[in-house]
């Protein structure tokens, strides 16, 4: 995981000038591994260079406009419809590219260019800077303000060392996370932090700080595309094939966690269709229930595909974790430790100097399982009543297993209609009733939780909003968590700009044409995967129910959360608490989910307020750097 | 070697006609049609009534299960009687051994193969004769449809079942019916709830070809849970195998 700090001042300031000083020295004396790759007035950028990985390049704009942290492929390698037989060549960054990127504010970086990254660009003699985070979101991107210098790091342990100052936790976030679940409003759970989003570009005119979505998910959600089944069957091939032989082309070995399912499955024919062909190591992990073991399935593709699979039980979960030690995050982590099977196949990586692990995480959003509404929504909502209206109503309700006469119910009054229709996922909405009254009601009324695109009326499909929404949610869990430690690259190429952005575009319907659920995926790796996996509708792999982690601990738990953060915040009602632990309501699957993630947060919580009454002991020698307001940004579309 | 029939004359105790039994794990599982009413009983109570009751099973014992003094096998045993699971007439009772059905292990039609199916007008017909015998038998005034009236409904066809010869049958005909279902079943106007309509209707379709598959239901415990399906042979009708294979059969009508 690239991993770095930037700071951006405004250079005419001769204050800000001499804390930016202050900071770079620190920055060079506390992480004297690290290579300050930037350094020009305004703008000091410095990473931490991982040896092992392939993935963490740093991309040097010409004529000192820049930096860009990360992974950059060229578009035309994707977007090239001829047939081609080679990896994308490396991203050189020429003088040509260099300026436009800078004269357009990274749109040239947007359209030209794709990959995981962070950007840092400067035109000082325009006075502007720019950051620039990409869609996938798979690079951190926090910010806090030092002394009114913007500080962007990727991990809260440089921010706290680099420039150690009391943090204060944030209830409103908090309060969010519990609720619709906050992780894409852009806060986080320390006040004065916020992360730049997924595609969201923050630009600096002369000190001042505005952000805008550069990459905006809902406007190529609502672009009306008329692609044909067969368009999308040829492009899906296309454009998964060319990403994920862009990721697989650094490395002659990887490992691919391979569920069984169809999301790895076209992954694993991807790899081994890839130019590199790099020797790809499976793993495969299943527990001793019926719905949880997918084995038959895997072994199926690794032998097609002549790959080596190391098949992992799951062993009984390990136990939560409530103690207030662990590593530092800017929001909520799992109580859950990793399990033994993850850390046995981190060993085996490292003992086979394997340092690219892949998944298929993403499928679901981009190739379309399900969604919230039905495709003939959508379909009537921008083309009306029509020819096509039936058969997509026919097809729906064959997937969702109800009336025809429902969906066409459905897509007349939401769609054709357009009646007013709550898109957002309401299942949270039933996951309240272990918060205070007036907690409920500011989370089910307060817009801010939710991510900027969708806080106000949408003009857009609901089908297509729902799907924009889910895929942003996923780009936006991000945050650095530390499941596997740093000299392995995770990545998940399904999860790449080109393939987001046409999956954005396409039709729901085309995308689960001929009453199947990831239709076009189907039908573009028909050749490659094996027809039983084709053909499988079921998914396995169940998550472990929240209450396995709860029960035999009822007592435990019920202390923690009685006696800390949320409690004397008066976030949890102690009554509705009480109750269920008086009742044993603790292993209700609904009861048992809200319990858990109350005690994530509450741990989180005690580990925070526990750290910052050590951290202001700990620099009293920095403490004239104060950390700076939350200052409000304002949020563009364009 | 004794028969059935004078086993079940010597005993002391039957399994009522209304219930029926499997194992699960540690733990003994009783369904009574009757009142529809799933009731589980631990091992170490379970075991002691095998004695007195023909057909009952061993239940596996949990490693860490109580060392507490049992009670006595009679004490279980009519504990078990005055909740009409066992009864001593052998007219109202029966052999207590576990259904046996054949472990599904494919689906009659994988859930996204694709069969090319044209629907003539004879077969819509008969689809919407069999959606509303459906509706019908589900109705208020026949009074629903409860486990005993399918138990009835099914031992009828049953019989008639037996009469036919099934090795005739090919099983690209009874795909064939479903596929036809599947095309057929968004037009049903019921949205909720309509598994068990759709499987009645779907019995009935099956009827009509001659065809007789089973319906099962099925049980899991922690947390206690049943669930239905059809089955031909060893082919499961209407569900994916993974999740039928979550469940073990107590009934087979």
């Amino acid at each position: 995981m690239t991993t770095y700090i930037a700071i951006l001042w405004d250079a005419s300031d001769s204050a800000q000038n001499a804390i930016a000083i202050d900071l770079k020295e620190r920055t060079r004396r506390l992480r004297p591994a690290w290579c300050a790759c930037f350094d020009n007035p305004g703008m000091f950028v410095s990473t931490e260079q991982h040896s092992g990985s392939h993935l963490d390049h740093v991309y040097r704009l010409a004529a000192g406009h820049g930096i860009i942290l990360g992974t950059l492929f060229e578009r035309a390698y994707v977007d090239n419809h001829a047939e081609i037989d080679e990896s994308p060549k490396p991203v050189i960054l020429g003088d040509s590219a260099s300026a436009r990127m800078v004269a357009d504010g990274c749109t040239t970086l947007r359209d030209e260019y794709w990959g995981r990254y962070v950007a840092f660009l400067t035109a000082p003699a325009r006075g502007r800077q720019w950051v620039f985070r990409d869609p996938t979101g798979q690079i951190p991107c926090q910010h806090g303000y030092v002394a009114g210098l913007s500080f962007y790091f990727s991990r809260l342990v440089d921010l706290e060392e680099i420039a150690p100052g009391p943090l204060r936790v944030n209830r409103h976030f908090l309060i969010g996370h519990l609720g619709p679940g906050s992780y894409s409003s852009g806060e986080t759970a320390y006040e004065g932090i916020t992360t730049v989003l997924p595609g969201e570009r923050v630009e600096y005119v002369r000190g001042s700080r505005t952000t805008s979505f550069l990459w905006n998910a809902v406007q190529l959600a609502n672009s009306n595309d008329s692609t044909t089944f067969s368009e999308a069957r040829a492009n899906t091939s296309r454009i998964v094939r060319r990403c994920v032989s862009a990721w697989a082309s650094g490395v002659d070995r990887l490992s691919l966690q391979l569920s069984g399912g169809l999301d790895s499955s076209i992954v694993a024919a991807c790899l081994a269709t890839s130019p590199r062909k790099p020797s790809v190591l499976c793993f495969n992990f299943y527990r001793n229930e019926e719905t949880a073991d997918e084995r038959v399935f895997a072994r199926e593709v690794a032998r097609r595909f002549q790959f080596e699979l190391i098949e992992c039980l799951e062993p009984p979960p390990p136990a939560i974790d409530l103690s207030t030690v662990r590593e530092r995050t800017v929001v909520p982590t799992c109580t859950v430790p990793p399990s033994a099977s993850w850390t046995k196949m981190h060993e085996t990586l490292q003992s086979r100097e394997i340092t690219l692990h892949v998944r298929g995480d993403g499928g679901d959003e981009l190739f379309y399982r399900d969604g919230a509404v039905p495709d003939a929504v959508d379909c009537a909502y921008y083309s009306g009543l029509n020819s096509r209206l039936w058969a997509i109503a026919m097809n729906d309700a064959m997937i969702e297993r109800t009336s025809v006469w429902n969906i066409l119910g459905l897509a007349i009054r939401l769609g054709l209609m357009r009646r007013r229709y709550d898109w957002r996922d309401s299942s949270w909405k039933s996951r309240l009733s272990l918060l205070c009254d007036d907690v409920r009601n500011e989370v089910l009324t307060d817009r801010t939780h939710w991510h900027p695109l969708y806080r106000g009326d949408v003009a857009c499909a609901p089908g297509k909003l729902h799907q924009s929404h889910r895929l942003l949610y996923l780009t936006t869990r991000f945050h650095g968590f530390p499941l596997i430690p740093s000299d392995i690259s995770i990545v998940s190429p399904l999860l790449s700009q080109p393939h987001m952005e046409f999956a954005l575009r396409t039709p729901l319907s085309v995308l689960r044409d001929g009453a199947r659920d990831r239709a076009a995926a189907r039908a573009a790796f028909r050749e490659s995967v094996p027809s039983r996996i084709l053909n499988r509708k079921y998914k396995g792999l169940d998550a472990v129910p929240s209450g396995h982690w709860i029960s035999g601990r009822a007592k435990e738990i019920r202390d923690v959360l009685l006696g800390g953060y949320l409690a004397s915040e008066r976030i949890l009602d102690r009554h509705a608490i009480e109750a269920i632990f008086a009742k044993g309501h603790v292993l209700e699957s609904e009861t048992s989910h809200q319990l858990k993630a109350a005690l994530d947060v509450e741990v989180w919580a005690r580990n925070a307020i526990a750290h910052r009454s050590k951290s202001t002991e700990f620099a009293p020698h920095f403490t004239h750097i104060p950390m700076g307001p939350t200052l409000r940004s304002t949020v563009q579309t364009q | 070697m004794l028969s059935q029939s004078q086993t079940l004359a010597s005993a002391n105790y039957l399994l009522s006609r209304s219930c029926f039994l499997c194992t699960r794990g540690t733990s003994l599982v009783i369904l009574d049609v009757r009142s529809g009413k799933y009731s589980t009983l631990e091992a170490r109570y379970s075991n002691q009534v095998c004695d007195l009751v023909p057909g009952w099973p061993v239940v596996k014992v949990a490693e860490t299960s109580s060392s507490a003094q049992p009670l006595r096998p009679e004490e279980i045993a009519e504990d078990l009687a005055s909740a009409n699971i066992l009864v001593q007439k052998e007219s109202r009772g029966k052999h207590a051994t576990p259904v046996r059905v054949l472990v599904p292990a494919l689906p009659l039609i994988e859930e996204y193969e694709q069969l090319e199916t044209s629907i003539s007008m004879r077969e819509a017909i008969e689809f919407v004769s069999a959606t509303l015998w459906a509706l019908m038998i589900l109705s208020r005034p026949f009074g629903g449809l409860g486990l005993r009236h399918l138990e009835h409904r099914c031992a009828t066809i049953q019989n008639v079942a037996s009469n036919c010869s099934e090795d005739t049958l090919c099983i690209l005909e009874v795909r064939n019916v479903l596929a036809k279902f599947l095309r057929l079943r968004p037009l049903i106007w019921k949205v909720k709830n309509q598994q068990r309509l759709e499987r009645l209707i779907l019995l009935k379709l099956f009827e009509y070809r001659k065809i007789y598959p089973q319906w099962i239901l099925g049980v899991a415990i922690d947390p206690l849970r049943s669930y239905s399906w059809l089955q031909w042979k060893d082919f499961v009708v209407d569900e994916a195998p993974e999740i039928v294979a979550t469940f073990t059969p107590i009934v087979a009508f």
